[in-house]
């Protein structure tokens, strides 16, 4: 199992992370957008995000969740919505807290189920090392360097990572 | 609990035993602990401070509001990520939560709820303990208009603007100020609508 990527997005619908591993085209366009040097291995590429991508992406979650939602009719808790699809080439996960962020996770396809393993990073790593923050602001990019190492450090030592 | 009639009233009183069980629970387990002597002298000298600076008690009661609406955005994440909650069914569940997870949780207090409103969109929070007035004796001339816990109503604020609840949060009482009680009120002004993303026209 590989983990594709992972995005952020905050309350106001903004990509505020994006960090993929196992890029094959890392090594064919080095478009570094960020201020700060990024510490990249050759497999992983840290940019903020092709914006469109993001977006697209983030049109698709929001898409899916209002659609499962209005054809569920109940009065249940909104987290037993949408939360994973699978195509052929990739199966995507999504968490969203209630206070606003939302975490987006693509796989291969035959990721088992990744709910808990982002409820985690949500917990032990974005809580912890961008809200706890204090001098940072809310709904900002993240740029916070500790958080990036912590996460990447996490998603390697997932069990089926490759 | 005085309340207005809800469609779930039983799941919403197993979802307050719920609350209460994972509020301890994790108010035993999972929270760090400071010494509480080290709150309320930090908290004390840094009211000391804005009365100094600010010399007008009105402002220093505005200045603690904001200072606790800006940890209150942070502090429902934290709260959510050790919590593990979702939506509440009703502003009734969520006053509930407030009181037994929310506050138990980051000051090992559990205020009582009391007070609701015939429309139920106004409670008040009695605390008969306050951590943070552990040493605190108010001079004469604050005594009339310094609301000395201010912070807290606007950690509530900030905590439920987060989880799209516009809520209007004051002091009514404080036993600081002679009354026979701590109170503050909760007002629900309006249910926020989620962000939708800008259409690329």
């Amino acid at each position: 199992m590989t983990v594709h990527s992972i995005h952020i997005f905050n309350k106001k619908c903004e990509c505020i992370y994006f960090t993929e591993w196992n890029n094959a085209k890392a090594d064919a366009s080095k478009k570094d957008k960020l201020l700060e040097q990024s510490t990249t291995t050759a497999e992983e590429k840290d940019v903020d995000g092709d914006p469109e991508t993001a977006k697209l992406v983030y049109g698709v979650v929001f898409s899916l969740r209002n659609m499962a939602s209005k054809l569920r009719h109940s009065l249940q808790n909104s987290n037993q919505g949408f939360s994973t699809y699978k195509t052929g080439t990739y199966k995507l996960h999504y968490f969203e807290s209630p206070a606003g962020p939302k975490l987006v996770l693509i796989t291969d396809p035959n990721a088992p189920n990744m709910a808990e393993t982002l409820q985690s990073i949500y917990a032990s790593v974005y809580v912890e090392h961008v809200v706890k923050n204090a001098l940072v602001k809310p709904n900002t990019p993240i740029r916070n360097q500790l958080f990036r190492s912590t996460l990447d450090k996490y998603v390697r030592n997932l069990p089926n990572f490759e | 609990m005085q309340g207005t009639p809800q469609p779930r009233s039983t799941g919403s009183s197993m979802q307050m035993q719920r609350n209460k069980q994972s509020g301890d629970d994790i108010w035993k387990n999972r929270t760090d602990k400071i010494s509480a002597e080290l709150f309320a002298l930090t908290y004390g000298s840094l009211v000391a401070q804005l009365v100094k600076d600010y010399e007008e008690y009105s402002e220093v009661n505005t200045q603690l509001d904001k200072m606790g609406y800006n940890i209150g955005g942070r502090l429902i994440e934290d709260f959510i990520a050790k919590s593990g909650l979702t939506k509440c069914g009703s502003f009734a569940d969520t006053a509930d939560t407030i009181s037994k997870v929310g506050f138990k949780m980051f000051l090992g207090i559990t205020p009582a709820i009391s007070n609701w409103s015939a429309d139920g969109k106004e409670f008040s929070l009695i605390f008969d303990e306050n951590p943070l007035t552990e040493f605190v004796e108010l001079p004469d001339e604050a005594v009339r208009e310094l609301w000395y816990s201010n912070i807290l109503c606007g950690v509530l604020r900030g905590a439920l603007e987060m989880v799209l609840l516009q809520v209007e949060c004051t002091f009514v009482s404080d036993v600081l100020r002679g009354d026979d009680s701590t109170e503050i009120r909760v007002k629900l002004v309006r249910v926020l609508d989620e962000e939708v993303p800008a259409s690329d026209e």
